[in-house]
């Protein structure tokens, strides 16, 4: 196992704010998985100088990596 | 041609159900915000490849939010897989297992595979959840006068226990306790009367706790229950992910773990699954404490 990318969303919630997604790096992994593929992710590894976790957030979120305009899919205009 | 969602015509205007499933509602609700969830899922399942469509909408259509959501994760690894331009094998073979995903680059050369997993509790696992309320909901309305109850469920049945029995045994124990005795012998002996309940693979301990305050003032028998939370996520976690870790042995390309959950797992539960269980470690003569990691997590 090279990474484990782990979060608690489902089809219907993927793309809220409150549901963050990490990725964090196996400092053993055989075949290392490059850094930086998910950009949506919050990524975490071990610095290999130093030993300690590193934190890098993400650079953005689902919805805009999916191309999906804030607030998508509008809970809020649903006429209720 | 499959589908993820029935074409029906919707009219439900609700909200979902505490107790129905995500597909479910998802499948029913007419809100234009699950339309446009609808059709962004269903126009990514389009680029499915054909002939592994209907085995995945089958999950996908699951009243059971495990398989549901199981089918899901693979379909949104899918679509972020795609849109971030790699190139994909959907169940890739390995000796004689077959993974997830294989990621190519434009060129056609293997990157890395991906496995992916849903976690947390199984329907079985809820519908025990769901006995044991029932039972503590009978168990709670049980007179008590001048006691209230600490209780442990200590196992649980298969199947829902008939309440009736235990209430008049639960009765009768507490009719032979006098609460001013408990009171002043607790007292010396630093000891609460206990009775345990065994049937049909329950079993409940019970422990009768004085008032001091008038009878029964009907707020409940319970005032305390033990382990009614268990903070086992981060097991069922580390679990999922030693399962896959090992499983494909040798794959030659790295491997990405993908994992969702159908429970609410902390960032500690994940950096407990990931790491090891924290130890703390106290120094009496100096007061300094410490921690470390069991050598217990996966990585």
């Amino acid at each position: 196992m090279s990474a484990v990318m782990h979060g608690h969303f489902d089809a219907l919630s993927f793309a809220l704010k409150d549901r963050p997604i990490t990725v964090t790096y196996h400092p053993f992994a055989t075949h290392r998985l490059p850094r930086g593929l998910f950009p949506f992710c919050e990524e975490r590894y071990f610095d290999e100088g130093t030993g300690e976790l590193v934190t890098i957030p993400p650079e953005t979120t689902v919805a805009e990596f999916f191309g999906l305009e804030a607030g998508w899919p509008h809970f809020d205009r649903d006429p209720r | 041609m499959t589908h993820l969602f029935s074409i029906d015509e919707r009219t439900r205007i609700s909200g979902s159900r505490y107790n129905e499933s995500k597909y479910s509602f998802l499948d029913t609700s007419s809100w234009p915000s699950i339309e446009r969830v609808r059709h962004f899922w269903e126009s990514w399942f389009e680029q499915y490849p054909e002939d592994k469509k209907s085995a995945l909408a089958a999950r996908f259509r699951s009243r059971d939010d495990h398989p549901h959501l199981s089918a899901f994760l693979e379909l949104f690894v899918f679509a972020f897989l795609q849109r971030s331009g790699y190139e994909l094998a959907v169940d890739p073979p390995s000796g004689g297992l077959a993974l997830d995903f294989l990621a190519y680059n434009k060129s056609k050369e293997p990157l890395f595979y991906v496995e992916c997993t849903a976690t947390g509790r199984h329907r079985s696992q809820l519908g025990a959840d769901a006995l044991e309320a029932d039972l503590l909901e009978a168990i709670n309305k049980t007179p008590t006068g001048r006691f209230l109850l600490r209780i442990e469920v200590e196992a649980r049945g298969a199947a829902a226990p008939a309440t009736k029995p235990l209430r008049a045994q639960l009765e009768a124990w507490l009719a032979s306790l006098d609460a001013d005795e408990v009171t002043a012998r607790v007292e010396e002996t630093k000891r609460l009367p206990e009775w345990i309940w065994e049937k049909d693979g329950w079993r409940v301990r019970f422990v009768a706790m004085p008032t001091i305050a008038s009878p029964d003032d009907g707020e409940g028998a319970i005032g305390m229950r033990l382990a009614s939370f268990v903070p086992d996520q981060h097991i069922r976690l580390r679990a999922a992910m030693d399962g896959k870790a090992s499983k494909y042995g040798e794959l030659g390309k790295p491997l990405l773990l993908v994992l969702d959950s159908t429970e609410f797992q902390s960032d500690r539960d994940l950096m407990t699954a990931l790491l090891g269980d924290v130890l703390w470690h106290i120094d009496f003569a100096t007061g300094a404490v410490t921690t470390s990691r069991k050598p217990n997590g996966v990585l």
